[in-house]
């Protein structure tokens, strides 16, 4: 079930939450109402692959335990490296099956399963949380609290990814049972704020993102900088759109997940960029990777920098198993690299110019992000600078959202011109200087907020029908 | 008090928000409801309802239901192009047409259901598609892309939110109401489906396109196996051939011209097809309430490429000869005459060549 959907709106969300709330002097069955919620959630369209679900969480609750009474190293590896070979059978299939030999018997049968949604998102907060086990920073759950953990339905299809020792407290809160009217308020207003993103913003763009990229005849340079902008903004509003969704969702449960986005396109660098988007992945690389590998303590200063190419190839691996993903991740670990080094020289960078070079930066590596493969992404980088630097600037004005300023009122046509207007808005919103989570925190309860909530709502929900899949339940 | 007063505002806005969401939302659904573009639940009001051959099957399940009919016509486009008026001066009985544009046998079953429902049907005349039992995914149709509409065709009200809460069912709402016809769209409720005045009947016309040594190159068809045709037909019309009890079903089998026939011979599917419709024969002995009726051994019709528009579909007067024999209980194919029919166009097939039928075409008009 997705979450711009009308069953996720009209029938499941009312349903999981009347029932949890009359639920709360049994907490124990409220917890498990809410597991069985979260199921039925992720299993609503894809129930062939909920069996992986259970079995995951019963093998790394069994293993915590076991770490628990004896903390054994070889415990731990054998936990990252079940999990993460799960990960790589569902998630990796298709290339590790072009590279093993996909005709072998074996390869065909595992090649006939489909891919769960969300288990890169599961499987990372069950090895953070065996990790921090075996630290010691974390003690273990009642089962049921550990399978809310893990399942817990705002997070469960693309994050943000969360952190046991972070959630438990709040799910064993007798007092987090009673409906709080300032959290049901800020919730709603976040479950807006997230359906005008994807719905209202990222579903238009798509069709200008599809023509750059899934085209296969001549690409102009117009149409390949309107898509890799148009793809810049889908991103970021179909996946924080969802995670103010998910955020609002346990608002309305009384339950704090971590914000996962704070207006990234308004980064001065790179490392400022990654402090700002998907924040639950970037710490959790930083957690369990980056601070674990070699080095760090070293002589040799080119450690960290190293180690910061390293994390952001995992990064990188992390999206998917293909050399797009890993360039993408290079390219993002060498500007880490050099950000971390400008800084050592203690230069300074004017912000407009920092802001200018690293949304720059961010935009053009969305290209090969988004392509097919490497000559996908070469085609749409050789259209954009075909005739650089003026014809890209005046195929842009030609084709932006700023053309719409220049065209009659009655010549507009509602499917063409919808995606320039999205971009348009979702370009001026960069400038808003807030974000969802702080408008959602300073609203102020008053009647217009809630005419323009409900309007924007009803706009949402009329838009349901051709609304699509959020990007990053495919991660 | 403060808070206390904090939290009455608070709980002030929640209300305020439900409220006027449901006052939104409400108006929006009370317009699709009264207006109902697709007539799902009553027939059309304020304006006549158009017919949009895009969107048949939004148009399908509503006219099935509410519409007033004795006959209905259902399945693929085979039975699409004739008016309403002259299946009522051949077989006495308001008709209705809920043909689709390359249904699958799915989509037939789904349309049948309803029809099995209304009260006032007695005769179901289906298309009988070998291609509507391929059993692939409902693809666009028509260069249309589209989610095939499932929940109009079910008895929930749970899952209607996609027609009462949809900017698509304002938009067709309002221009029911006053927006001007568009392409493909028509106020003709006698001849809803008609084929585009694009598709002519003419020889060489049907043949365009068409290279007579590997004639599924224009088309692409896949080969299809006698189990998974079968199966798709058992489980999709077995529960309502049981079930039913009060209205007559013909499934037809339309008269593809020979090249179709020379298609399936280049690709060894001849026999597949005749075990096929030999096993459909069978099942009218279990299921009393049906018969199958096939044109598809008549010489007369499938050698004439001038009847064709492309070497599927013929002209309406094929479609009305075809339904009359349905309502007339002719060219009825039954055990008895299975063999000897098969054997006819078997033989026919033999004894003709594609090249030559192509050529012939091409040089007539």
């Amino acid at each position: 079930m997705f979450f711009n959907s009308y069953e996720f709106i009209f029938e499941f969300l009312p349903a999981a939450c009347a029932v949890y709330f009359l639920l709360a002097k049994a907490p124990r069955v409220g917890t498990w109402w809410l597991v069985a919620a979260s199921l039925f959630f992720y299993s609503f369209h894809r129930a062939h692959s909920l069996w992986l679900l259970p079995a995951s969480i019963s093998f790394n609750y069994a293993l915590s335990l076991l770490l628990v009474r004896q903390r054994r190293k070889a415990y731990l590896v054998l936990g990252i490296v079940a999990n993460l070979l799960v990960l790589a059978v569902f998630k990796y299939k298709v290339a590790l099956g072009g590279a093993l030999g996909s005709g072998q018997t074996w390869w065909s049968a595992l090649s006939g399963l489909t891919f769960p949604l969300g288990i890169s998102f599961y499987t990372f907060s069950q090895i953070s949380y065996l990790v921090d086990t075996y630290r010691g920073q974390d003690s273990p759950s009642s089962l049921g609290d550990y399978a809310l953990f893990v399942t817990f339905f705002p997070h469960l299809l693309s994050g943000p990814i969360l952190r046991h020792r972070e959630m438990i407290p709040q799910f064993d809160s007798v007092r987090r049972r009673r409906l709080i009217p300032r959290y049901l308020a800020r919730g709603s207003a976040l479950i807006i704020i997230g359906l005008v993103k994807k719905v209202l913003i990222a579903d238009p763009l798509a069709p200008l993102v599809a023509k750059a990229f899934d085209s296969t005849g001549a690409l102009d340079a117009g149409t390949a900088w309107l898509g890799a902008a148009a793809y810049t903004f889908q991103l970021y509003n179909d996946f924080s759109g969802y995670c103010d969704i998910a955020v609002g969702v346990a608002y309305l449960l009384n339950l704090r997940i971590p914000e996962n986005f704070r207006a990234p396109y308004r980064s001065t660098s790179i490392q400022e960029f990654w402090r700002r988007w998907h924040i639950s992945l970037s710490n959790w690389l930083r957690d369990y990777v980056y601070y674990s590998l070699p080095g760090m303590r070293s002589k040799w200063k080119i450690f960290p920098y190293l180690n910061a190419v390293i994390t952001m190839l995992v990064c990188g691996l992390w999206h998917g198993l293909g050399w797009t993903f890993v360039v993408w991740g290079l390219f993002h670990g060498i500007a880490l690299a050099t950000c971390a080094y400008w800084r050592r020289l203690r230069r300074h960078m004017p912000d407009v110019l920092g802001w200018a070079l690293t949304f720059a930066f961010v935009s053009l590596s969305w290209v090969i992000f988004r392509a097919k493969d490497l000559p996908a992404s070469l085609r749409v980088y050789r259209a954009m600078f075909s005739a650089f630097p003026w014809s890209p600037l005046t195929a842009w004005w030609n084709t932006s959202g700023l053309a719409l300023l220049r065209h009659p009122v009655d010549a507009w046509s509602p499917e063409a011109d919808l995606g320039r207007l999205a971009l348009l808005v979702a370009a001026l919103a960069v400038a808003v200087p807030s974000y969802s989570y702080v408008l959602a925190r300073t609203m102020k309860p008053s009647v217009w907020t809630a005419c323009l909530g409900a309007t924007l709502l009803t706009i949402c929900v009329l838009r349901f029908s051709s609304a699509s899949y959020f990007l990053y339940a495919f991660f | 008090m403060n808070r206390n007063k904090n939290r009455r505002g608070w709980i002030r806005w929640c209300w305020w928000l439900l409220a006027l969401s449901c006052l939104l939302m409400g108006s929006t659904a009370a317009f699709t409801l009264v207006v109902d573009p697709y007539q799902i639940y009553h027939p059309m009001l304020g304006a006549r309802p158009r017919f949009n051959r895009y969107l048949q099957r939004f148009a399908v399940p509503g006219l099935a239901r509410t519409a007033k009919y004795e006959i209905a016509l259902a399945g693929t486009s085979m039975l699409q192009n004739i008016p309403n008026s002259a299946v009522e001066r051949l077989c006495g009985g308001k008709t209705v047409n809920l043909c689709m544009a390359g249904a699958s046998i799915h989509e037939e079953a789904l349309t049948l259901r309803l029809v099995l429902q209304h009260p006032g049907a007695k005769t179901a005349i289906l298309t009988m598609d070998y291609n509507s039992l391929s059993g692939g995914a409902i693809e666009p149709v028509l260069g249309v892309d589209f989610v095939f509409p499932a929940y109009l065709y079910d008895d929930s009200i749970l899952d209607k939110f996609p027609y009462f809460l949809s900017l698509d069912s304002i938009l067709a709402s309002y221009r029911a109401l006053r927006g001007p016809l568009r392409e493909g769209e028509t106020l003709d409720s006698d001849w809803p489906w008609k084929f585009p005045d694009t598709m002519k009947f003419e020889a060489s016309h049907a043949v365009q396109g068409i290279d007579p040594r590997s004639i599924n190159r224009a088309f692409g068809m896949s080969n299809l196996n006698l189990e998974s045709m079968t199966s798709a037909f058992a489980a999709n019309m077995f529960p309502l051939l049981n079930g039913n009890k009060s209205v007559k079903i013909h499934f037809v089998f339309p008269p593809y011209s020979i090249l179709v026939w020379h298609d399936y011979a280049q690709r060894g599917q001849i026999p597949v097809y005749f075990a096929f419709k030999k096993w459909l024969v069978e099942q009218t002995e279990r299921f009393r309430n049906y018969d199958i009726v096939d044109y598809q051994d008549r010489a007369d019709i499938i050698t004439n490429m001038s009847l064709y528009a492309d070497i599927y579909h013929f002209n309406e007067r094929i479609t009305e000869q075809l339904v009359r024999s349905a309502c007339m209980g002719d060219a009825v194919l039954t055990r008895s005459n299975f063999d000897a029919r098969t054997q006819s166009l078997l033989h026919l097939v033999q004894s003709t060549d594609p090249v030559q039928i192509v050529k012939e075409a091409r040089g007539t008009p």
